[in-house]
């Protein structure tokens, strides 16, 4: 693992993509040129068999990272150790270069909606999603990242923006922060906030890895389907997290309407392109200026 | 354990919450801010969209064979009637539609046995699909145990094993239903069949069982032993001819790949 000229503690992996079930024979048959895979834990928490058996396959050539949907850190239902037992023993098993959730909450009065819901931005949801975090961390043995969502729904009972918010968590928590850079310009559409000020609000060294993905515009809403191409507002927003940020580990989302794995190479060149172009351009001035 | 005060953030997420289970039943949006972009009540129905949708996708990938006997608008009935009265209780989908084939049957309807069977079958072949992967059992570790030891040997089954009784033809609608381009078989009442459901590594099968193989197999799962088999088989065939058949059908499940080991 390289690390990072601006963020000299700040692992990377450079440029990947979400594991997903349709590519399993291309990427054994043809080892594509991504530089990591980020998988959801949750296909692989099942006793045996087909998953399990392409992801160690996979995993003896990639370096991989854990991405998980169900762990309910927002929630005011107790913490399911049953469920962090499983995924302790995933961790253990493949070994990832990190582990990831959304701070979101996904069911009470023990239902699960299987969906992730926004948090209130308030005090009490700050001090209580940063303690479960922590007892998270204290459980796994390691840090873990947070991911900030898409929401549609915001909350007469927040007292702050949610970069405020987010901040507070992760420093309270003292985790790291997965940022979605699609989720940033779906809710700031979505609620009228301006994408940039919340990206440069976001604590640099604890930003250990970027989120892209398509989203899908209704009339007067933008959801987070996963099923598209990056747009191109989303591009320009990663553009400006480049600059901000330097070298942070990139991947793309895509859960929905999956295209050939070429499709998904070719767009992950693009990201690479921004990203490799601004760090060129960079270099050159530096020596000139020298 | 100290009674605790439910808090304010309970309080939300138990009324939003109750607002994605029930979108019907929604009295007050007054909690959601009228800062967005959407009215509430639009921001609101993302919610209880994807909800819905998102398990009806489950239940249409765990029950393929299903969509297509019952059709699309019959089987999202059912769906959504699964999803109103079998809220989730796991943290993963997998798990989401197991109680299926229970619940066809409180449905009714002139279907219900048949729909019950089918659903059933495809609920475990998805069992068998992601069981544990057990060591295996092979020959050569048989071929090392002396024959006079045999008859107290007690074996222990890999887990993707099940065996599922049938009175509909319901294995060959299945196939039928399930092919790239699905044809229709009419249900029919049967005889007992007796199917074996497993996963011979990775690959997830199934076959029919033979009344010898149905009570042999039963006995040495139920934790009996070899010389129990024998004994059960000399009910029904010659006394001589009876320590080959055992022998010949253990070694076809030990190559099957049903057994993990021994007791
Ligand atoms: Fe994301």
């Amino acid at each position: 693992m390289d690390t990072n000229e601006n963020n000299k503690n700040r692992p990377y992996l450079g440029y990947g993509l979400g594991l997903r079930k349709e590519h399993y024979d291309t990427v054994l048959a043809e080892r594509p040129a991504v530089d990591w895979f980020e998988i959801i834990s949750e296909n692989y928490m099942v006793d045996g068999g087909k998953p399990l058996d392409y992801l160690m396959r996979i995993r003896e050539h990639y370096p991989m990272v854990m991405h998980g949907v169900s762990m309910s850190i927002g929630s005011t239902e107790p913490l399911n150790f049953d469920y962090l037992k499983q995924l302790k023993a995933l961790i253990q098993r493949v070994e990832p270069a990190w582990f990831s959730d959304h701070l979101c909450w996904t069911g009470v009065d023990g239902v699960n909606l299987h969906d992730l819901m926004p948090l209130p931005y308030t005090e009490e949801a700050i001090q209580h999603v940063a303690d479960r975090i922590s007892r998270v961390q204290d459980y796994i043995g390691r840090q873990m990242l947070i991911e900030n969502v898409s929401s549609y729904v915001s909350y007469t009972d927040s007292q702050m923006s949610e970069w405020e918010f987010l901040n507070a968590v992760i420093e309270r928590a003292d985790c790291l922060l997965l940022l979605d850079i699609n989720n940033i310009y779906v809710s700031s559409y979505n609620h009228n906030f301006d994408p940039y000020t919340y990206l440069t609000a976001m604590p640099s060294e604890r930003v250990y890895q970027f989120h892209l993905a398509g989203h899908t515009h209704e009339d007067n809403l933008i959801i987070d389907t996963h099923d598209h191409p990056i747009a191109d507002p989303v591009f320009e927003l990663y553009a400006a997290a480049v600059k901000h940020f330097g070298r942070v580990s990139t991947m793309i989302e895509r859960d929905d309407n999956i295209p050939p794995l070429s499709e998904l190479l070719l767009e992950l060149e693009q990201v690479r392109h921004i990203a490799e172009d601004y760090f060129k351009d960079e270099s050159s001035h530096e020596i000139r200026t020298a | 354990m100290k009674a605790v005060m439910k808090s304010e953030l309970h309080n939300l997420q138990h009324t939003f919450q109750g607002c994605v289970l029930s979108p019907d039943d929604v009295n007050s949006t007054a909690w959601i801010s009228a800062s967005g972009r959407a009215a509430p009540e639009t921001q609101l129905s993302i919610y209880s969209y994807a909800y819905a949708a998102r398990l009806k996708e489950v239940l249409a990938n765990d029950y393929p064979a299903m969509l297509v006997a019952l059709g699309d608008e019959q089987f999202y009935q059912l769906a959504d009637n699964y999803i109103k009265f079998h809220p989730s209780h796991y943290f993963s989908l997998r798990d989401f539609g197991c109680d299926i084939p229970d619940f066809v049957l409180t449905q009714g309807g002139k279907n219900k046995h048949w729909l019950y069977e089918l659903s059933l079958f495809e609920w475990t072949l998805g069992e068998a699909f992601d069981a544990a992967d057990d060591n295996l059992f092979t020959e050569q570790d048989m071929s090392a145990i002396s024959p006079e030891l045999w008859s107290e040997l007690k074996f222990n089954f890999h887990s993707s094993v099940h065996r599922l009784d049938f009175e509909w033809n319901t294995v060959e609608m299945w196939q039928a239903l399930t092919r790239d381009d699905p044809i229709e078989v009419n249900a029919k009442h049967e005889s007992t069949g007796v199917w074996l459901i497993w996963r011979e590594q990775l690959i997830t099968r199934f076959r029919s069982m033979q009344t010898d193989e149905q009570f042999t197999l039963d006995i040495l799962r139920e934790g009996g032993d070899f010389n129990d088999i024998c004994e059960k088989l000399a009910e029904t065939m010659k006394v001589e001819d009876v320590p080959m058949h055992a022998a010949s059908l253990l070694k076809s499940w030990i190559t099957q790949g049903l057994i993990s080991s021994i007791k």
